[in-house]
């Protein structure tokens, strides 16, 4: 059988491009988003681990050493199985700090460029092996289907295609951390080719070649050689090597890491693929012993790496080999693309831009990702030159498998993220640099010395390979174990370890920017990063943030700067992020826990409560509880840290002030608005720790409130500030006292009256008397001014009696319906025949239609009272106005005059019994408290406003609020 | 941190009798398939313990 070349080339060229175009239609948003983010398209896009190495290679390890080959499907289930512990932890560091490769991850963790540059370039020196796996299957499965062309060229023109569809994919946005949906719908398609060829082959060898599960058990006894392979028992050593190996890999790979960690970012997702994983991959595991056993019955196992494709052949299936072959085309091509945009970003950031960094210019953008395209190339390149030296000379599962092992290296280190936060820098580098230098030295220096496939014999007839795996890799642990314990670690390396660790919340890791403005950071960044980049970068975060461009408060700045170094991370990695950030740092201590970061602390804590457990969630709901208790006080709270900014605010205080806790958090007390600023200031610096019944204007209205503190420590900043509102008593308070003084001058009143109405009444008939007595006209003049005098002091006498009486009497009130205008029109009529009432126009504006419900008698005394004073106060020929307007429940009645009106300090004690402003012998000064008696008495109130005219700057206006029933 | 702690003293554990398991597969009298059905029984039990995971949880 030969396949024609230009099918061939057909078949590969269509494949490559519908997968760019499955790319293309899901970025362009043609595909369903439910489909895009369905946890399945995540879990199959993960499939992107099953290179050719399970595809092809799987076979001749499984024909060698039976269920060895299993290894790797078992170790990176183990890997999934452990989601919770381990992926799922680096998933949150990776996405909080927007690291996009191991060597991010490294560099951030150790704070340290050299851990970046370090895992860069291993992680190059491992995986170019397995790339040059990669092209070498594609090749010959090729020249096994078509042996008219040279598999040099076929790999030319295999890596050239790949690297084009490399850079359209992966290097169209300088973002690392830009969210390429494309790339996931593209590698998940591939899975499912790879998933599908595989259980169609799978099938059609069990029924077609085994004639079904029957006709297979039936073969197996009848050839139990074949079975014994798989009864042999383990290496148990190399066993162990390779599940750890394997294990490793799946998490530290460059390929396995892109797709888990920075194209996806959701933690649901991980989750789910916590056993969907181990699903697919068990699938693809099952199918290979029949596959494999229907090649060794048509005889076609000899060469069992391509013994997928070679089945198809020997049945003379079109079908059956070209599926094998697309199949081949996806497991090499999906790992090929995203390892090499994952290679390319860690060279970026950590060889590259340290060496040669970002230039201040518009272009910046540009340059990035034609570096990265560049980048993308010499990863090619060099594959395709590793192929054709190395690579062609060597058994394709051989070499892939110490390619894998060689990723088990980093294992330590991201143990040590995870777990250890005494791990340190030094210890990483050294363990790193001597794990990888004695294996790199004795297994991959092998590879690169050997010419021809007997060189290949004696590596891998080395029984102890995988025991030299085993050595370097304890010499990698202890010598990061004790370098780690001899050396110490930088302030700034704990805190950043500290934020690594699992359970731990996001910190802010670096020194803190002595900046208030978001255009401050601006100018920072703008030497580096050009004015336009900068204010860019700065502008998208603060929209991310949603917050606006200007003075910002600490949090606010805590999160813009958190998030710019991410946001930075993602285009030029953690290192060269933070060295943009931290250009102006002087030292500042870093140990410590600050005001900001509690509140950092706080909010996450809210957030988190579900991911504690054990003593953490049992304080977390101790804290919990402390932090309700003052939060719902009854009373304001607030509490200063030693600098004297605010770390605490409660909702009472909230509520009290009207200054929200976001807006007052961290700030000096101080720097409060008015009068809030001025007043909790000043009390917070006086010596005596209660202030009482302190009187405040807010808005117009009068407060009293009291205020008393607690110092929190020794410092004398440090303080707990309660805020206690007593408008409320004092305002009872004070109409107690009113109440107390109107009943005293009542009885006083009453006893008055009695008193002096015997003696008047007395003087009243003498001078009666006197006028029959005489005849002399000054003594009947005297008599009638002592009369006039009497009744005078008697109408004085009455009045006092009826105020004393007013309130007593409740139960005598008689409450009827009354018609507001023919009561008003009443009054008015009476005033009218005063003489003073007669100059003056007196004008009732009230709707015959509003009724209300009192006692005619006593709201007549309130008109008439009212009006008298109005008509007394306006000049000559003036106006006096009634009016009268219905609310909902209530009838608010308005007598206006053009008078002079009334002072402010005389507007307070206007309704006080005995004040007046008449002339002495004019008014008695008790028919406003009068009134104000009987409003109270039928549940309303009064209120006076002057000057009524603001225009003309006079007037009075009373305002009479009455309940309709 | 406890409960992490017990779970890796369980997985090295797991991992260092793993061999022991490799011995007991081969026994001829078990069927090929038989690592596969402990895989699928695993597999299983994760996922009925991922179902169970609290929605709110990271």
């Amino acid at each position: 059988m030969n396949f024609n070349l230009t099918e061939l080339i057909f078949i590969a060229i269509a494949y490559l491009t519908a997968l760019f175009g499955t790319a293309y239609i899901t970025e362009r948003g043609w595909i369903s988003k439910r489909i895009i983010y369905h946890p399945v398209t995540y879990v199959l896009s993960l499939g992107v681990f099953t290179s050719v190495w399970t595809f092809y290679g799987t076979f001749a390890l499984a024909k060698e050493s039976g269920y060895s080959f299993l290894a790797s499907y078992l170790g990176a289930s183990a890997a999934f199985f452990l989601a919770p512990v381990i992926l799922i932890p680096i998933l949150r560091i990776t996405r909080t700090y927007q690291l996009s490769s191991l060597a991010d991850l490294f560099a951030f963790r150790f704070r340290s460029a050299t851990a970046g540059t370090l895992t860069a370039i291993f992680s190059l020196i491992a995986i170019l092996p397995l790339i040059s796996i990669q092209i070498q299957a594609v090749s010959d499965s090729l020249h096994i289907l078509n042996q008219d062309f040279s598999s040099d060229q076929i790999a030319i023109g295999f890596c050239t295609l790949i690297a084009l569809f490399a850079i359209l994919v992966g290097a169209r946005n300088p973002s690392l951390r830009y969210n390429r949906t494309g790339l996931i719908v593209a590698m998940a398609t591939g899975s499912l080719i790879k998933l599908i060829a595989m259980i169609t082959i799978a099938l059609y060898a069990l029924f077609e070649v085994m004639g079904g599960p029957g006709g297979l058990e039936q073969w197996l006894l009848q050839h139990p050689q074949e079975l014994a392979i798989f009864d042999t028992p383990l290496d148990s050593d190399m066993w162990r090597t390779m599940l750890l190996g394997f294990f490793s890999a799946i998490i530290v790979m460059p390929h396995t890491f892109h797709m888990m960690f920075t194209e996806n970012t959701s933690s649901n997702s991980l989750h789910k693929a916590s056993w969907g994983m181990p699903l697919y991959l068990l699938i693809m595991a099952l199918a290979v012993p029949p596959i494999l056993w229907a090649g060794i019955k048509l005889g076609i196992a000899d060469q069992p790496a391509f013994l997928i494709l070679n089945l198809g052949i020997q049945l003379d299936s079109n079908f059956l080999t070209t599926l094998a072959f697309i199949g081949g085309l996806t497991a090499a091509s999906g790992i090929i693309i995203v390892a090499t945009i994952s290679i390319a970003s860690m060279l970026q950031n950590h060889l590259i831009l340290p060496l040669m960094p970002p230039l201040a210019t518009q272009r910046l953008y540009s340059r990035l990702l034609w570096l990265r395209r560049i980048l993308i190339i010499v990863m090619m390149l060099c594959s395709y030159l590793f192929y054709s030296t190395v690579g062609l000379n060597y058994n394709l599962h051989w070499l892939g498998t110490l390619a894998f092992i060689t990723f088990m290296q980093f294992l330590p280190g991201i143990l040590a993220t995870l777990f250890w936060p005494g791990a340190n820098r030094n210890g990483f580098c050294l363990g790193l640099i001597a794990g990888m230098g004695i294996w790199i030295s004795s297994m991959l220096t092998g590879l690169l010395g050997g010419d021809t496939l007997t060189a290949d014999a004696v590596i891998m007839d080395y029984d102890n390979w995988h025991q030299i795996a085993i050595y370097a890799l304890t010499a990698n642990i202890i010598i990061f174990l004790l370098t780690s314990i001899l050396t110490r670690s930088s302030q700034e390396e704990i805190a950043s370890a500290s934020a690594c660790l699992h359970n731990s919340l996001q910190r802010p890791v670096g020194p803190q920017l002595n900046i208030s403005h978001s255009d401050e950071l601006v100018e920072l960044l703008s030497p580096r990063l050009g004015k336009t980049t900068a204010k860019r970068e700065i502008d998208q975060a603060l929209h991310e943030l949603n917050l606006v461009s200007g003075e910002l408060n600490a949090i606010d700045l805590v999160r813009l700067r958190t998030h710019t170094e991410s946001r930075l991370s993602a285009l030029f990695g953690p290192v060269e992020a933070s060295t943009l950030l931290n250009q102006q740092i002087k030292t500042e201590s870093l140990g410590q826990y600050r005001t900001r970061d509690i509140h950092l602390l706080e909010a996450q804590l809210e957030t988190y409560q579900t991911r504690l457990s054990g003593l953490a969630a049992e304080l977390d709901n101790l804290r919990r509880h402390h932090r309700m208790t003052l939060q719902r006080l009854p009373l304001g709270a607030c509490s200063l840290d030693e600098k004297g900014q605010i770390i605490f605010w409660n909702e009472e205080m909230e509520h009290f002030t009207g200054l929200q806790a976001s807006f007052v958090l961290t700030r000096k007390l101080l720097n409060l608005p008015a009068p809030w600023g001025e007043l909790l200031n000043d009390f917070s610096r006086q010596d005596n720790n209660h202030l009482l019944s302190q009187h405040l204007l807010i808005n117009d209205e009068n407060c009293w409130l009291s205020l008393h503190k607690a110092s929190l420590a020794d410092d004398p900043e440090s303080m707990v500030i309660l805020l206690e509102n007593e408008t409320d008593n004092q305002l009872l308070v004070n109409r107690l006292t009113h109440n107390e003084r109107l009943a005293s001058i009542g009885r006083f009143a009453a006893g008055v009256a009695h008193e002096i109405g015997n003696p008047v009444t007395g003087i009243a008939c003498l001078a009666q008397n006197l006028k029959y007595e005489t005849d002399d006209p000054y003594i009947l003049e005297s008599a009638e001014q002592i009369v006039t005098q009497t009744q005078r002091i008697t109408r004085i006498v009455q009045s006092l009696v009826r105020f004393a009486h007013s309130g007593l009497n409740d139960e005598q009130q008689h409450l009827e319906k009354i018609n507001l205008k023919e009561l008003t029109d009443e009054a008015l009529h009476l005033v009218s025949m005063d003489s003073r009432g007669q100059s003056l126009q007196l004008n009732n504006n009230i709707d015959s239609s509003i009724h209300l419900s009192g006692d005619p008698q006593r709201l007549m005394q309130v008109f008439i009272n009212l009006i008298n004073n109005a008509c007394d106060a306006s000049p000559d020929h003036g106006s006096v106005w009634l009016d009268a307007t219905r609310e909902s429940n209530s009838v608010v009645i308005t007598i206006t005059d053009e008078g002079s009106g009334i002072s402010a300090e005389h507007i307070n004690k206007l309704f006080e019994p005995f004040f007046t402003t008449k002339d002495p012998g004019k008014g008695t000064g008790l028919g406003l408290s009068l009134v104000y008696n009987i409003i109270e008495e039928h549940y309303g109130s009064i209120n006076v406003v002057s000057p009524a005219n603001k225009n003309q700057n006079n007037g009075t206006q009373m305002v009479i609020t009455l309940p309709v029933s | 941190m406890h409960f992490y702690r017990v779970l890796i003293v369980l997985v090295i554990g797991g991992y260092l009798l793993s061999p022991i398991l490799d011995q007991w597969w081969p026994n001829s009298s078990t069927p090929w398939y038989r690592p596969f059905i402990i895989w699928a029984a695993l597999i299983l039990i994760i996922a009925i313990l991922e179902r169970r995971r609290r929605s709110d949880e990271f």
